[in-house]
């Protein structure tokens, strides 16, 4: 479903930042919990007439629906390339930019977002708000803990809010979704273009699955989309399709306008369709009482923080804590093995009111359990050989193994339990001790 | 030799006085390359992030013949 974006290959040189696979992804089936929830519906025979619209209803370039608050100005999603800057000032953002310095704002002043009233628009509307209900209305449902503070990120980059309702067609408002090619979270972000975005993505932590974090970094990409193409739908395009793409069928059709570009044959269908399901979408979130829908808005899960050592695993820190593993994982998505980085401490959030608990229960670490037969009986210990500092690829049953002792008596020892790692560095006592019964 | 020069977004800038919709018609000396027209404009090097010649992607060591169309967009600036 996602295409990847191929770089040329004198950017590869440049700079590791921009050889980067430059998609992010509507997805489609692959990402719901169930097959109730199809992202992307399969177009029915009358989907190709909703895209082929003849004559002059096709051309309507875009059409300005109330807008409320964000409606002071009007801002066609036609063919102009640059931001228009109010009252002809010069643009700051192509100043600072033709520096060639890599900055973290810009002034950009469109802040309307234009919903086009066109075919495919009205196609997906009749859609979502017919046989599609079902599936908007899972959507909606789950967009009432992140849409305001969306809206709110959005806001805060001075960016339209309404771009918020992008999400709802990249994964509908699900943060651990996951494409069958690896796009993640709520915003679908590849791994490279995440990292290019300030999302700290690997082994351990993948922020992707952070509502917050891959908000702002959606917030930051689509504000640079939108400077290079001059129009939200080439924006949104680019970010399904990858910029390169939207840039050869910009080239191709010499056309700066998304509905033209739509109508050709260089773009998919998936980013052909991704636009116009976001403004109607976007039409449902202005007017919701209108389309039969309601918009709750609930507080995001709220937790308190507390630092723990490097190699936390969340699973033991639960079970000593007296707490559900799947809410201490489910506050911390980030963490992808269950398990805070090793090397340095890490900001774990817990449960409101259960900060006490979590700390009484940091308190007895198996490194300490060791220790605590005395550093002596330790060093002895290690000198005689009854100590393992284990190494990366350590199992404890090949360790026991070694040692010729049972995988028993190691976990007896150590007072390891099944569902423990154990990770390089550890010292496991492979010998019967005379401190140990 | 005539090629056809359009850039995008910030790039703008760089256009000629009297381009219109960010597309310039230059003459250039036969063979020159995609760099060469860029330079020529008064692009910094590396500063254009997706280049096309014709509406395929192409490296700024490519030779431009003449008519060909060249698109330049600047890079994103990223997080």
């Amino acid at each position: 479903m996602v295409k990847m974006t191929k770089l040329p290959a004198h950017m590869a040189n440049q700079s590791r930042l921009f050889a980067a696979a430059l998609c992010v992804s509507i997805v489609i089936g692959a990402v719901g919990s169930g097959a109730a929830e199809p992202l992307s519906q399969p177009a029915p025979a009358d989907a190709q007439a909703a895209f082929a619209p003849d004559g002059p209803g096709f051309d309507v370039p875009a059409c300005d629906l109330p807008l409320g608050s964000l409606g002071e100005r009007h801002v066609s999603d036609g063919s102009s390339v640059v931001p228009a800057a109010d009252g002809g000032a010069s643009d700051g953002w192509a100043d600072a930019y033709a520096e060639g310095s890599r900055i973290s704002y810009v002034a950009i002043t469109a802040q309307a977002y234009p919903v086009a009233l066109n075919p495919q628009v009205q196609f997906f509307l009749d859609r979502f708000t017919g046989t599609s209900r079902d599936v908007v209305t899972l959507w909606v449902n789950r967009s009432a803990r992140y849409l305001t503070r969306a809206r709110e990120v959005f806001r805060m980059h001075g960016l339209p809010e309404e771009l918020a309702f992008t999400a709802m067609i990249e994964s509908g408002f699900k943060p651990d979704a996951v494409s069958r090619v690896g796009a993640k979270g709520m915003w679908q972000f590849m791994a490279a273009t995440a990292r290019r975005y300030g999302l700290r993505v690997d082994r351990w932590v993948d922020e992707r699955l952070d509502p917050e974090r891959s908000t702002v970094a959606a917030a930051a990409y689509l504000r640079d989309l939108y400077n290079l193409f001059g129009s939200w739908p080439l924006a949104q395009a680019a970010y399904n399709a990858g910029e390169v793409k939207v840039a050869r069928a910009i080239s191709k059709t010499g056309s700066r306008d998304f509905w033209t570009l739509a109508q050709s044959r260089y773009l998919r269908r998936e980013t052909k369709e991704f636009v116009p399901q976001i403004h109607a979408v976007t039409m449902i979130g202005r007017e919701p009482d209108r389309y039969g829908f309601e918009f709750d808005d609930l507080e995001p899960a709220s937790a308190e923080t507390i630092t723990v050592p490097p190699s936390t695993d969340l699973r033991r820190l639960a079970g000593n804590a007296g707490l559900s593993v799947a809410t201490v994982r489910a506050l911390n998505p980030t963490l992808v093995r269950g398990v805070t980085p090793p090397g340095r401490t890490w900001t774990l959030r817990v449960p409101v009111g259960e900060r006490e608990r979590v700390v009484a229960a940091l308190a007895p670490r198996r490194a300490t359990v060791v220790a605590t037969s005395g550093r002596n009986e330790l060093t002895r210990a290690m000198a005689s050989g009854d100590v393992h500092v284990v190494r990366s690829r350590d199992t404890v049953s090949g360790i026991a193994r070694r040692y010729g002792v049972s995988v028993d008596d190691v976990m007896r020892w150590n007072r390891l339990e099944s569902q423990d790692r154990i990770r390089p560095g550890d010292r496991l006592r492979v010998a019967h001790s005379t401190t140990d019964r | 030799m005539r090629v056809e020069v359009r850039l995008f977004a910030t790039l703008e800038r760089y256009l000629p006085a009297g381009s219109h919709a960010g597309i310039a018609m230059l003459d250039v000396p036969d063979g020159s390359t995609a760099a060469d027209v860029a330079r020529r404009l008064g692009i910094p090097a590396g500063l254009e992030r997706v280049l096309l010649i014709n509406g395929r992607e192409a490296t700024p060591e490519r030779s431009l013949a003449p008519g060909d169309v060249l698109d330049l967009y600047p890079p994103l600036a990223g997080g």
